[in-house]
């Protein structure tokens, strides 16, 4: 029974994770129709930028304090985040207005080349550290209910708690404020949104650097985890199933997809991998997705899908 | 008519679709502040893209205007995003209402306030106006508009635009789809909206015997040319017009054989 | 339109950034390296010291004055640690500049997909310290050469050191060891061994594949958790070894019970775990990190301190560094070798090198000439055994360096000999190769 709730939490907490990147895809879905594919590589790009940062600023000003260098390098990781936004949006979506979305993704695709090229060239192909405190160790709970106490992961907690917290301010920006709105109506007609003057080239611009805050917030939980290294760019990949599975326009349908990928991978590895030789994880998710593709194309949570006449 | 009240000019624009298709071949029409102007003809004959090419929402559709100029206040503004234009006071309500389906009405009605730079109270103010006009709309107001009713949406829609305290409404199509008893309902707020806020409309109408009833000038398309204009009156009593989009002849019933015969007609007119 | 104007820029990086990536090659027509290598992608940490080493021993070499006056020539070309890639590389690379003297592809897979093109092309695959184990086996794969060490043997130490722990292989009756894996050619390569291990000794081998890149391992160290192994060994690359160590610290395994293999046992892969790897033990392929040694003393004065040096100069001494250096040196000796039969001063074909590989013989005098004594033990390769040496040796993680914890062992060859020549033996029946005979090899 500790093992099974072990694993459950450890389900939830990896799915929390899945979760953070699957809301910048969503986001950005959400407000624009564009799936957007370099939502990993800004993950990647911003976790660099971070540890970078974070690394050079006591360099340059000769100090030690390590909080004030993690809080400097955010400010300037998000500052960069919000140019990349500016140029995707100069460069590239400006030019693409009203394609269709094929047309869009293709050039989140190239966008997604040149972040981890670029990435990787400003600021190296190393595998680098962010330190923000997280703690390491793990604690026990529980231990007079089961015997050996039920272990959870203080880093994990942590990060789902921030996850929640992100969650939470996104909504109200997205409920309550005037841009919120604006955002809303744009990714539910764009062309009605111009007619009543919401200009869409700012409002792209929002959107895109809130994708950038959500893929540094994850990449710094991420990286934080893992060091931050290429492979977080691979890390994309995997929310690509969370998003199918809540729903691309639903923000808690992102947070529970997540869940339940994270809790149904953990599980199904540790109670039936063993009997097909383990690796389960790898293509579960792949495979939920598929069979919501199949029967629920629009997700658990996605708006449903209203074709204009 | 003097050019001094004179909100809207339109020069014999062009209009070219996709670098090739030429919609508009020469469309010239004013609209004086504070009128309510019809825009009439069939399906086609370019009334939809002459409110394009005004609110400057052509370019989504991959429209241009490549030749003549639009006006407003003597202002060219065919340069100028839709969003500026909104800013001059000029809302465009699209053909086929084109709600935030996923936003409540109340929400709708509030991204028409985007461009509003005068205060959260103001805004609150013209939303009550808003409710005011549009009653329906206050007992709807936390429905999300995808779930009310064709006239529920028409009527959101220009309560959108109203949001933005426009001078000009550039009003598409509202009787689409829409049950008679709530097109004579849409059209009597605009009328009332028009005599009291003063809001000016150039409206895009299929329904010629609707608009010309509440339109004050009138202006007829075909096939991307102004064929006929004048006062709603007395295009309402012109003959040719009354037989064509009317529906209606001086004399008895047509027979079916002359209604073949109309059908000729028209396509020699195109 | 946009769109490809979009598509043309993306390529166009794309390609400016391989180029820079790639080192030119010198006008000077000489013996020629194909550098396979990783600097980008998941792999990069861990490939990016190894092409460093590899290069800057070349470069040093050319310092050295070349062999016997032939300088080296190489181009580097990027794999990305993928398979189509590194053949794609091979591809490009094997004719040019006269043709390559040798391929080290730095991948398992790549070396499973080589090792029927290199005889064709006739030029010899070096993996040190990777590849597959029964190519040792140089009658029937003549043109691989694992040279110092193949994961058999790896895997074969790592038994037998533990069971020394343990105070005799006897005593692991009843163990159970958790092989926690790349899920790829790499990774599977000591599950064969393992299993005939335990087979000899009674313990349990558990084997946990853990999928590319391996950042999600969740599942694999709870499964741990649950059946408390009393070691993990761990065939882990890149970016996995990192997130091993961090997962065994979250769930409380204990790092002094983790054994990897010599490719889980570099900076790279506890740099940022810190003092979370603070015991961790893992093989050292001979070599550990070794900035002492008298030749990264020399590569230091004469490259790096010309400004001539390949990355950063802190890295040099490095163990993955130090395991592209010495897989460097061992085919530059090849070259040695090859001419001091075919003509001092001349350049080589790859047939002629795969005779120089085939008769290796670097003894203590040799390597302490090269500034690598005690950094590595003597190496004999013959034509029917191309790994040539069977040493290696354990080094521990304090949290700041890695340091030998252990003594030498060698490979047993009672257990690796049979298994060699059964694997190797199945694979000449399947691809119909005639194995060749000691009479064959004096030609």
């Amino acid at each position: 029974m500790a093992f099974f709730l072990e694993t459950l939490l450890g389900g939830l907490m990896s799915g929390m994770l899945y979760s953070l990147v699957a809301l910048g895809f969503v986001l950005i879905f959400k407000a624009s129709g564009v799936f957007n594919f370099a939502q990993g590589a800004m993950v990647l790009f911003a976790a660099l930028a971070m540890a970078r940062f974070s690394e050079w600023i006591p360099a340059w000003l000769g100090m030690e304090n390590l909080f004030v260098a993690n809080l400097l390098a955010f400010v300037v990781a998000v500052a960069i985040m919000f140019v990349v936004a500016w140029l995707i949006e100069r460069l590239a979506l400006r030019h693409l207005v009203n394609q269709d979305g094929a047309t869009l993704l293709m050039a989140t695709l190239g966008i997604a080349y040149v972040l981890d090229g670029i990435g990787q060239t400003i600021f190296g192909s190393d595998i680098y550290k962010i330190d923000v405190g997280m703690p390491k160790e793990p604690v026990m709970m529980l231990e007079s209910v089961f015997e050996g106490g039920i272990l959870i992961n203080k880093e994990d907690f942590i990060a789902a708690l921030i996850a929640a917290l992100l969650v939470i301010s996104l909504s109200i920006f997205f409920q309550k404020t005037a841009t919120g709105r604006a955002l809303r109506a744009v990714a539910d007609d764009h062309q009605a949104a111009q007619s009543i003057g919401i200009p869409l080239d700012r409002i792209w611009v929002i959107v895109w650097c809130v994708a950038g805050i959500t893929a540094l917030v994850a990449g710094i939980i991420w990286g934080s985890k893992l060091g931050v290294q290429f492979s977080l760019s691979t890390i994309a990949l995997r929310a690509l199933p969370v998003v199918i599975l809540g729903g691309l326009t639903s923000v808690p349908g992102a947070i529970i997809g997540g869940l339940i990928i994270g809790v149904g991978e953990k599980l199904s590895e540790v109670y039936l991998g063993p009997f097909v030789g383990g690796g389960i994880e790898i293509w579960f998710a792949y495979m939920l997705a598929l069979v919501f593709l199949l029967f629920r194309p629009q997700g658990l949570f996605g708006e449903k899908i209203i074709d204009r006449v | 008519m003097t050019t001094a009240n004179i909100l809207l000019n339109v020069n014999s624009i062009e209009v070219i679709y996709n670098h090739v298709i030429l919609v508009l071949k020469g469309v010239s029409l004013s609209v004086p502040e504070g009128n309510i102007v019809a825009l009439l003809g069939g399906n086609g004959a370019g009334k939809t893209t002459t409110l394009r090419a005004v609110s400057n929402l052509l370019h989504g559709e991959r429209g241009e205007v490549t030749k003549g100029s639009i006006e407003c206040r003597g202002e060219r503004i065919e340069a100028l995003t839709p969003a500026d234009l909104v800013k001059r006071g000029v809302v465009q309500v699209m053909e086929g209402r084109h709600c935030f389906g996923h936003l409540t009405i109340e929400e709708n009605l509030m991204t028409g306030s985007y461009t509003r730079t005068d205060g959260k109270a103001a805004v609150a103010q013209t939303l009550e106006k808003v409710y005011n006009y549009f009653p329906r709309l206050k007992t709807r107001r936390t429905s999300q508009a995808a779930y009310t009713s064709g006239g529920e949406q028409q009527m959101c829609a220009i309560g959108r635009a109203l949001m933005a305290n426009p001078t000009m409404v550039l009003l598409d199509e509202p009787s689409m789809g829409l049950a008679p008893q709530i097109v004579d309902e849409v059209f009597g707020i605009v009328k009332d909206l028009n005599q009291r806020e003063k809001v000016t409309f150039l409206l895009a109408e299929q329904n010629t015997n609707m608009a010309l009833r509440y339109a004050d000038f009138g202006y007829i398309l075909e096939n991307g040319r102004v064929v006929m204009e004048g006062a709603a009156s007395d295009l309402a009593n012109n003959e040719d017009v009354k037989e064509f989009y009317l529906g209606i002849s001086s004399g008895e019933r047509k027979s079916f054989r002359e209604a073949k015969h109309y059908r000729r007609r028209k396509r020699w007119l195109a | 339109m946009k769109l490809r104007k979009l598509a043309v820029a993306a390529s166009l990086a794309a390609i400016g950034l391989s180029a820079a990536l790639t080192t030119p090659a010198f006008a000077a027509e000489e013996q020629f390296f194909p550098v396979l290598a990783y600097r980008t992608g998941a792999y990069a940490p861990n490939g990016t010291p190894w092409a460093n080493g590899f290069v800057d021993y070349l470069k040093l070499t050319n310092a050295r004055g070349g062999v016997n006056g032939v300088k080296m020539i190489w181009e580097e070309c990027e794999t990305g640690y993928a398979t189509d890639r590194g053949v794609e590389c091979y591809e490009r690379l094997k004719g040019k500049h006269g043709g390559a003297t040798a391929v080290q592809p730095l991948s398992t897979g790549i070396t499973f997909a080589l090792t029927e093109k290199a005889p064709v092309d006739k030029i010899p695959v070096i993996t040190a310290g990777y590849g597959r184990s029964e190519s040792q086996n140089g009658a029937v794969f003549g043109w691989n050469f694992p040279l110092v060490g193949t994961y058999w043997m790896g895997a074969d130490v790592l038994v037998q050191h533990i069971g020394k722990k343990e105070g005799g292989l006897d005593k692991l009756k009843g163990k159970k060891i958790a092989l926690v894996y790349h899920d790829s050619p790499y990774g599977k390569e000591p599950i064969a061994l393992l299993q005939e291990r335990a087979r000899m000794h009674g313990f349990e081998v558990s084997l946990l594949p853990v999928a590319h890149p391996g950042v999600e391992q969740k599942a694999t160290w709870l499964q741990i958790r649950q059946s408390k192994p009393d070691y993990v060994f761990l065939w882990g690359w890149g970016v996995m070894n990192s997130t091993s160590l961090k997962e065994a610290q979250a769930t409380g395994y204990p790092r002094e019970k983790m054994y990897g293999i010599w490719w889980a046992g570099a900076e790279p892969d506890v740099k940022d775990v810190g003092d979370g790897a603070k015991g961790y033990n893992a093989l050292a392929m001979q070599h550990g990190a070794e900035p002492d040694s008298k030749v990264v003393k020399e590569v230091l004065e004469k490259l790096h301190a010309k400004g001539q040096g390949t990355g950063p100069k802190e890295e040099v001494g490095q163990v993955l560094y130090m395991r592209g250096l010495i897989s460097s040196m061992l085919q530059v000796e090849a070259v040695r070798a090859a001419q001091g039969r075919y003509g001092k001063g001349k350049r080589i074909t790859g047939e002629q090198m795969r005779w120089g590989l085939e008769n290796l013989n670097l003894d203590q005098k040799a390597l302490d000439g090269m500034g690598l004594g005690g950094v590595m033990r003597p190496v004999q390769t013959s034509c029917l055994d191309h790994m040539g040496s069977a040493w290696a040796r354990v080094h521990t993680w304090d949290g700041k360096k890695w340091n030998f914890t252990s003594d030498w062992y060698q490979g047993d060859e009672k257990v690796l000999r049979p298994m060699v020549m059964l694997a190797s033996g199945k694979y000449a029946e399947e691809k119909k190769i005639k194995p060749r005979t000691p009479e064959d090899c004096k030609k």
